[in-house]
C-alpha cells in the first residue's frame, strides 16, 4: 500500500517534470534571436572583418613598398593606409567573440600607451616574440603609429631611421613583423567567421550566459565602457583622480595626434550601428537590439527605450564633435569638455547595462568597471 | 512566546545576559527534572545456555532501538526507570545467536534473565555482517542517542565496515552510496577533500553541511569559511551519520544538515589490537593505514596513522599526505567518561588545473598548468566529557580547537590581458624556458576554538515519557587570509614575493575575528504511545568581522576595507513522528535554516565592488515528510518528499552608478522525492542459508528546482545549479561465507552549474559556465577474509566512461576537473 502511494507520487512528479520540459523555455519571449544574430553576422560583423582585412592588405603592400624603398612618398602612403585600418578597427574591436576572443585580438591589436622602451629594445636586439603577452604593449596599431609617425619630428627624420640608422635593418624587420602579425590575426578571425563560426554563432540562439546574443551584447557594452569611455577619455583625463593628474601621453594614436577625435567618434558610431542593426556602409537596418526592444515594447520615462538609447548615443556623438582633433593638446587646455563627453558615454552605458539587459533577460557577465 | 520572539529579534541582547538567562533556565529545569523519583531498579542478567556462565559485553536493546547497556563481567546490567508493561528485548553478543524476547515488567520486577545460545563455530564474514545489520536495523530508528534527539528528522547512517568499495581513497561515491540524493565531486585526489552536496547545494568542500568528527566541528570556520579541508580516513570510521536540514536546530544551521564522522572506538577486552592495511591502485596509488586500539582497565585508546600518495590520472598532478589520529579515553566510573582526541593532517598536492569543454573532449588527461601546488596543514584537538547525572539525565561537553592553514600557489591567469581567462591564457615561457609570470599565492590561516555543552533528560508528563535536550555553544575564531604574488619558479614555494612584484594586481590581506554563541533546545512530547511531536529552537548571536586592505590597481595604493556584522538569529522547527509499531514510522519536520554570510561575501578586493549595507544571511526552510521502516525482514525503506526554500541567495549585481554591489539577490525553491530501498534477497529466498548474504539497494532522488525571484536578469524561472533531475545509485551485495562481492551503478542526469542555465556546449573554449552532462558509473568490489587477513579489491568506473562532475570556478581549476577513468585497487589487511 505504502509503495503504491510512493509510486503514485512519483508518477505525478514525473508528469509534472514532463510538462515542464515540453515547454521550450530557451528564451523568455517570442522574439527570433536567430534572425538578429544572422543580421549581425552577415550584414555587420563579417563585412566589417572583410573591410578590415582588405585595408590591412593595403597596409601590408604599402609597408612592403616602404621597406623596399623607404622614402617620404611611400611613408605617406603607408600612413594613410594605417589610418584607414585604424578607423575600421574601431568597429571590429567590438566583436571579441569566437576566434577573436581566443586569440586576444583586441589586446594584441590596440593596447596603448605603447611601451616605447620595449619596442626599441626589441628592435635593437632583433630577438623578440610578438606572440608573448609581455609584448602586448609593443605591437599592433599603436606600434605602427610609432613606426610611421613617432620615430622623428619630420618625415625625413623618420625615413632616416629606415635608411641610415645603425639599426635600419631591424627597424624594417620590426615594421614588417608588426604588420604581419596584425594581418595574420585579422585573417584568422575572418576565416573562422567564414568557416564554421558563423553557424555556431547563429545557432547558439538561446538565453543564457553562454548564448551568442548574451555574450555579444556584453561585448558591446564592455567595448563602450572599457575601450571607448575609459581608454579614449577616462584614463587620459584621470577621471577618478583626486586631484586628477592628467596623462596626455595615454591618448590613442599619440604619435599621429590629430586623429583622436575621429577614432572616438568612429567607436561610438560603430556601437550605435550594432545596436540598430545597421548594415555596414548602408542605411538599411535589420533585426537588432533596437527591434528586439521595440517588439517587446520596452519603454523608459514614457518613451520607447530604443529611442532613449539612440538619443543618448546622439548626444554623446554631438558632445564628442565639440572636442579637439588632437586630444593630446586638448585635454591639457580644457579637461572639463572631455569629462562631459565621458559622462555622456557613461549615460549610454547606464541605460544599456540596466534597462536594456534586464528587459532582454541578459545577465551582465563581466564585473570589472574600473579603469578610468 | 510571540513577544519573546520579537524581543529577541529586535533587540540586540548582550551575550552575557543571554548566557545568564540560559543558566537560570538550566537550573530551573534541572531542579524539576532531577527531583523526579525513579520507579524500579532492575537487574538484567545474560547467561549462556550451554555452560550457564555469565556472558559479558552483550548488548541489550529495547525493540524501539533504545540501548539499555552492555553487560559487565558478571553478565549484568543495572537499570532503573523502565516503565511498566510489556517490553520486547533484543540481546546481542558476537559469539551467540541474537535473542529476541518479550517480558512483562511490573512494579515487583527485580530481575530479568536472558539465555543465549552459542554459535557453533567461528563466524564467517557473512554471518558477522548479517548480525551487524540486524543490530543496525534496530538502532537506526532510535529517537534519542547519547545527548542528541533524532525524532522526526530524516537521518541516515552508514556502517562503514559494511561498505563495498575503495575505503583507502575515501571514494565517496561508494562510501556514501546509500545516502539519498548526494551530489558528489569525483575528484581522483585520493579522497583528500570530501565534496558532497545535495538538494541544489554546492558540493564544493562540503561547505553546505555542518561537518563534524565525533560530534565536534572540523571545518575551517563554521560560519565564515565552512569549507572542509580535512576528512577523516574512511578506514578508521565506524559510522557516518547524516541528518538533513532539520539538523539546523541542534547542530549547524546549514541548509544541507549535518555530516558526522564517527571514528572507531577502542576495542574492549583487549589491551592491544593492531590493524594494518596497505593498498595499491591505479595511477600510482599507495596507501597505508595502521591503527592501534585497546582498553586497559579504565583507560582506552584508538589511534591510527594514514599515508597516501598518488600520481593522479592527469598530467601535472600528484599528492602526498600524512594523517594521524589519536583518541584517549578514561572511564572514571559508570557515570563519567572523559576523552581526548588529537588529529593531524598534512598534505601537498600538485594540481593540474581545469579544462574547457573543447580541451576536455580533445584529451581529458591534458593539463596546461605545470606549477600549481596546494598544501594543507590541520591540527585539531578535542576534549569530551560525558557524564550521567542520573539514570535519566546525560550531560556532555565538547571543547575543541583548530590551528590550520591552507596554501595555494599557481598560475591562474595572465593579467597582461584586459580580460584574463583561465583557458585561453597560456603559462608563457621565454626562449630559455623561464616562466614569465609570477604565480598567484593565497594563504589562509585558521585558528579557532569552541565549546558545546548538551544536557538531555527523560522525564514524565502524565505518565508518558518525554525527552528534552538543551545545549549551548560558544565559538571564537581568528582567521586570516592573504593573497599576493608568489614566485616565478616551479616548486611548491609558498612565500610571498611582494617586494619583487609590487604591481601584482591581486593583493589583499585580511583578518577575520569572529564570535558566535548559540543556545538551543528540543523536546520530544509523546502525545500517545505511537505519536510524538518534537518542537525545537535555536538562538544564535553572531559577530562577523572582516578587517584588512586590498590593492587598488588604479591608484596603486592599498585601500582599507573593514566591516562588522552583528546579528541575533532565532530559528524554530518542529518534527513529528507516528510510529504505530516498531517497523513503521511516518515522520515529518519543518525547520528554519540559514547560512551566515561568509568572509568572501562581505570582503571587497576591488574598487568597483561594494557590499550592500543591509546584506543579510541567507535564510530559508527545509521540510521532510516520509515513511521509513521495514516490511518483515525482507525490505527496509526510507522514502520521503522534501522541500527547501532558499531566501536571499547572495550574488553580485550591477546597480546603476554604484557599480557592482554584492547583495541578497534571489530566492529559490527546491523539491523532490528521495528514497532508499534495501531488499534482503537472502531473507526472501534463502532464509535458512546462514552462510549466504544477498541484498539489493535502490537509492534514488528525483529533484526539481526553480528560482522564484531574482534581481539578476534572465534568472527568474531558471533551474537551480547542481540539481540533476535524476540521481540514482543502485547496487547489489552478495556474500558466501568469507567471500563478498558488490556491484554498484550510479547515474546522474544533466545538471546546470550557473544561474542562467548555460547549456552544455562542446565548442566552448572560453567560459567556465556550462551544464555538466549526464553520466553513469559502474563499480565492482570484492573482499575475502581468511582468519586475521582480509583482502579487498575492485574496479572503479568499469565502463571506463570519460566524465566530469565539476566545473570549478576557482581552485583547483578553474574549469572542468576530469574524473578518473577505469581504475583498480587492491588492499591487504591483517589484524593482530
Amino acid at each position: 500500500m505504502k509503495n503504491s502511494i510512493y509510486l503514485l507520487v512519483l508518477a505525478c512528479f514525473f508528469a509534472s517534470c514532463k510538462t515542464d520540459a515540453s515547454v521550450e523555455d530557451c528564451t523568455n519571449d517570442s522574439f527570433n534571436r536567430g534572425a538578429l544574430l544572422t543580421n549581425w553576422a552577415d550584414n555587420i560583423i563579417i563585412p566589417s572583418y572583410d573591410l578590415y582585412v582588405s585595408e590591412l592588405s593595403v597596409v601590408e603592400s604599402a609597408s612592403e613598398d616602404f621597406i623596399g624603398n623607404p622614402d617620404t612618398v611611400n611613408l605617406e602612403v603607408l600612413r594613410t593606409a594605417w589610418m584607414e585600418a585604424y578607423n575600421t578597427w574601431q568597429n571590429v574591436s567590438i566583436y571579441e567573440i569566437g576566434q577573436a576572443e581566443i586569440s586576444r585580438f583586441r589586446d594584441y591589436t590596440n593596447t596603448y600607451p605603447l611601451e616605447v622602451s620595449v619596442v626599441e629594445a626589441n628592435i635593437s636586439s632583433g630577438n623578440y616574440n610578438l606572440e608573448l603577452s609581455t609584448n602586448i604593449e609593443a605591437q599592433g596599431l599603436p606600434a605602427l603609429d610609432y613606426l610611421v609617425n613617432g620615430l622623428g619630428v619630420t618625415d625625413a627624420e623618420i625615413v632616416a631611421k629606415y635608411v641610415s640608422d645603425g639599426n635600419a635593418t631591424n627597424y624594417k624587420k620590426y615594421l614588417f613583423d608588426v604588420v604581419a602579425r596584425l594581418k595574420s590575426m585579422a585573417t584568422s578571425v575572418q576565416e573562422d567567421w567564414k568557416g564554421s563560426y558563423r553557424g555556431i554563432f547563429i545557432s547558439n540562439d538561446c538565453s543564457s550566459s553562454t548564448a551568442s546574443l548574451d555574450k555579444l551584447t556584453n561585448d558591446m557594452i564592455f567595448n563602450l565602457e572599457k575601450v571607448t569611455r575609459a581608454g579614449k577619455i577616462g584614463i587620459p583625463i584621470d577621471f577618478f583622480g583626486q586631484p586628477p593628474v592628467i596623462a596626455p601621453e595615454k591618448v590613442e594614436a599619440l604619435y599621429k595626434q590629430n586623429v583622436s577625435k575621429e577614432l572616438l567618434i568612429a567607436s561610438i558610431e560603430s556601437s550605435q550601428d550594432l545596436f540598430n542593426g545597421k548594415h555596414l556602409n548602408s542605411e538599411t537596418e535589420g533585426e537588432s537590439l533596437k527591434s528586439y526592444l521595440n517588439e517587446l515594447q520596452i519603454e523608459a520615462g514614457g518613451k520607447l527605450l530604443s529611442i532613449v538609447i539612440n538619443d543618448r548615443y546622439d548626444a554623446a556623438i554631438a558632445q564628442a564633435e565639440t572636442l579637439d582633433d588632437d586630444f593630446y593638446m586638448g585635454i591639457q587646455s580644457d579637461r572639463a569638455k572631455y569629462k562631459i563627453t565621458r559622462d555622456r558615454i557613461h549615460s549610454i552605458i547606464e541605460v544599456l547595462k540596466t534597462n536594456m539587459i534586464s528587459a532582454l533577460g541578459i545577465k551582465a557577465d563581466y564585473n570589472d568597471s574600473d579603469g578610468d | 512566546m510571540n513577544k519573546l520572539f520579537k524581543f529577541i529579534v529586535t533587540r540586540s541582547i548582550p551575550v552575557k545576559n543571554i548566557l545568564g538567562v540560559f543558566y537560570l533556565w538550566l537550573y530551573l529545569v534541572g531542579n524539576v527534572v532531577f527531583a523526579q523519583t525513579e520507579l524500579n531498579d532492575i537487574v538484567l542478567k545474560v547467561k549462556s545456555t550451554e555452560s550457564g556462565e555469565a556472558v559479558s559485553s552483550a548488548q541489550i536493546f529495547l525493540s524501539s532501538g533504545e540501548e539499555l547497556g552492555t553487560t559487565d563481567k558478571n553478565g549484568e546490567i543495572f537499570i532503573n526507570g523502565l516503565s511498566e508493561g510489556k517490553k520486547y528485548f533484543v540481546v546481542f553478543s558476537f559469539d551467540y545467536n541474537i535473542l529476541e524476547i518479550e517480558s512483562i515488567i511490573s512494579e515487583s520486577t527485580k530481575e530479568i534473565s536472558f539465555q543465549l545460545t552459542p554459535l557453533a563455530e567461528v563466524l564467517t564474514e557473512v554471518e558477522l555482517d548479517n548480525h551487524k545489520k540486524e543490530i543496525f536495523n534496530l538502532k537506526r530508528l532510535r529517537p534519542v542517542e547519547g545527548t542528541a534527539i533524532y525524532a522526526g528528522k530524516k537521518t541516515e547512517v552508514i556502517l562503514v565496515d559494511q561498505i563495498a568499495g575503495n575505503l583507502a581513497t575515501n571514494n565517496a561515491r561508494q562510501v556514501m552510496a546509500q545516502v539519498v540524493g548526494l551530489n558528489i565531486f569525483d575528484a581522483g585526489d585520493g579522497g583528500l577533500q570530501l565534496s558532497v552536496g545535495g538538494r541544489g547545494l554546492d558540493p564544493n568542500r562540503t561547505a553546505n553541511f555542518n561537518t563534524r568528527q565525533n560530534g565536534y566541528d572540523i571545518s575551517a570556520d563554521v560560519l565564515g569559511y565552512p569549507e572542509s579541508y580535512y576528512t577523516p580516513a574512511n578506514e578508521g570510521l565506524e559510522e557516518i551519520q547524516v541528518i538533513r536540514g532539520a539538523a539546523s536546530l541542534q547542530y549547524g544551521t546549514q541548509f544541507g544538515g549535518l555530516i558526522n564522522f564517527k571514528l572507531k572506538r577502542p576495542v574492549k577486552h583487549k589491551e592491544i589490537e593492531l590493524v594494518s592495511r596497505n593498498t595499491v591502485g591505479s595511477f600510482g596509488l599507495y596507501t597505508n593505514f595502521t591503527s592501534l586500539s585497546g582498553t586497559i582497565g579504565k583507560f582506552s585508546y584508538y589511534t591510527y596513522y594514514n599515508y597516501k600518495r598518488g600520481d593522479g590520472y592527469r598530467a601535472n598532478s600528484n599528492f602526498d599526505s600524512h594523517n594521524v589520529f589519536a583518541h584517549l579515553g578514561y572511564q572514571f566510573n559508570k557515570k563519567t567518561k572523559i576523552s581526548f582526541e588529537s588529529t593531524y593532517l598534512e598534505y601537498l598536492a600538485k594540481q593540474s588545473g581545469g579544462l574547457s569543454d573543447v580541451q576536455f573532449l580533445e584529451d581529458p588527461r591534458q593539463s596546461n598548468r605545470t606549477r600549481n601546488w596546494f598544501a594543507v596543514n590541520w591540527n585539531l584537538l578535542a576534549l569530551k566529557l560525558e557524564h550521567k547525572l542520573t539514570s535519566k539525565t546525560d550531560f556532555s561537553l565538547n571543547v575543541f580547537g583548530l590551528n590550520a592553514s591552507r596554501k595555494a600557489v599557481g598560475f591562474v591567469a595572465n593579467y597582461n590581458f584586459s580580460q584574463p581567462n583561465p583557458f585561453l591564457d597560456v603559462d608563457e615561457q621565454d626562449n630559455e624556458g623561464n616562466f614569465l609570470h609570477e604565480r598567484d599565492l593565497l594563504v589562509g590561516q585558521f585558528r579557532n576554538w569552541g565549546a558545546e555543552a548538551r544536557l538531555l533528560s527523560h522525564y514524565d508528563i502524565n505518565d508518558r515519557e518525554s525527552v528534552f535536550l538543551i545545549g549551548t555553544k560558544i565559538y571564537s575564531a581568528n582567521n586570516t587570509s592573504q593573497q599576493g604574488p608568489g614566485s616565478k619558479g616551479t616548486d611548491a614555494d609558498f612565500s610571498f614575493y611582494s617586494d619583487h612584484y609590487p604591481d601584482y594586481p591581486n593583493q589583499s590581506n585580511f583578518t577575520y575575528p569572529n564570535f558566535n554563541t548559540a543556545f538551543f533546545g528540543e523536546n520530544i512530547f509523546n502525545i500517545s504511545n505511537s505519536f510524538s511531536v518534537t518542537p525545537g529552537f535555536r538562538f544564535e548571536y553572531i559577530k562577523t568581522i572582516s578587517e584588512g586592505e586590498y590593492l587598488d590597481n588604479n591608484q596603486g595604493v592599498f585601500v582599507p576595507d573593514n566591516r562588522t556584522f552583528n546579528r541575533n538569529i532565532f530559528l524554530l522547527g518542529v518534527g513529528a513522528s507516528f510510529k504505530p509499531d516498531n517497523y513503521f514510522e511516518l515522520y515529518g519536520n519543518v525547520s528554519q535554516n540559514y547560512r551566515s554570510v561568509t568572509f568572501s561575501d562581505i570582503r571587497v578586493t576591488s574598487p568597483s565592488f561594494s557590499v550592500a549595507e543591509d546584506i543579510k544571511d541567507e535564510k530559508g526552510y527545509t521540510s521532510d515528510v516520509g515513511v521509513r521502516g521495514r516490511i518483515g525482514k525482507l525490505v527496509s525503506y526510507d522514502a520521503s518528499v522534501f522541500g527547501l526554500l532558499y531566501q536571499g541567495k547572495i550574488g553580485t549585481n550591477f546597480v546603476d552608478r554604484k557599480g557592482w554591489v554584492r547583495d541578497n539577490i534571489g530566492d529559490a525553491f527546491i523539491y523532490g522525492i528521495e528514497s532508499l530501498f534495501d531488499f534482503n534477497l537472502r531473507n526472501i529466498f534463502w532464509e535458512d542459508y546462514n552462510y549466504f548474504k544477498s541484498n539489493v539497494f535502490v537509492n534514488s532522488a528525483f529533484t526539481n528546482s526553480s528560482y522564484i525571484k531574482s534581481e539578476f536578469n534572465g534568472v527568474e524561472g531558471k533551474k537551480v545549479e547542481f540539481v540533476p533531475l535524476v540521481n540514482l545509485k543502485t547496487g547489489a551485495n552478495i556474500g558466501y561465507k568469507n567471500v563478498m562481492a558488490g556491484i554498484q551503478y550510479t547515474y546522474l542526469s544533466q545538471q546546470f552549474t550557473d544561474v542562467t542555465n548555460a547549456p552544455y556546449d562542446p565548442n566552448n573554449a572560453t567560459t567556465v559556465e556550462g551544464a555538466i552532462p549526464a553520466y553513469d558509473i559502474l563499480d565492482l568490489s570484492f573482499s575475502y577474509v581468511y582468519r586475521k587477513i582480509r583482502l579487498e579489491t575492485g574496479v572503479t568506473n568499469v565502463l571506463n566512461n570519460s566524465y566530469f562532475t565539476r566545473r570549478a570556478t576557482g581552485y583547483p581549476g578553474p574549469g572542468i576537473i576530469t574524473s578518473d577513468p577505469r581504475g583498480y585497487y587492491f588492499t591487504f589487511e591483517f589484524k593482530i
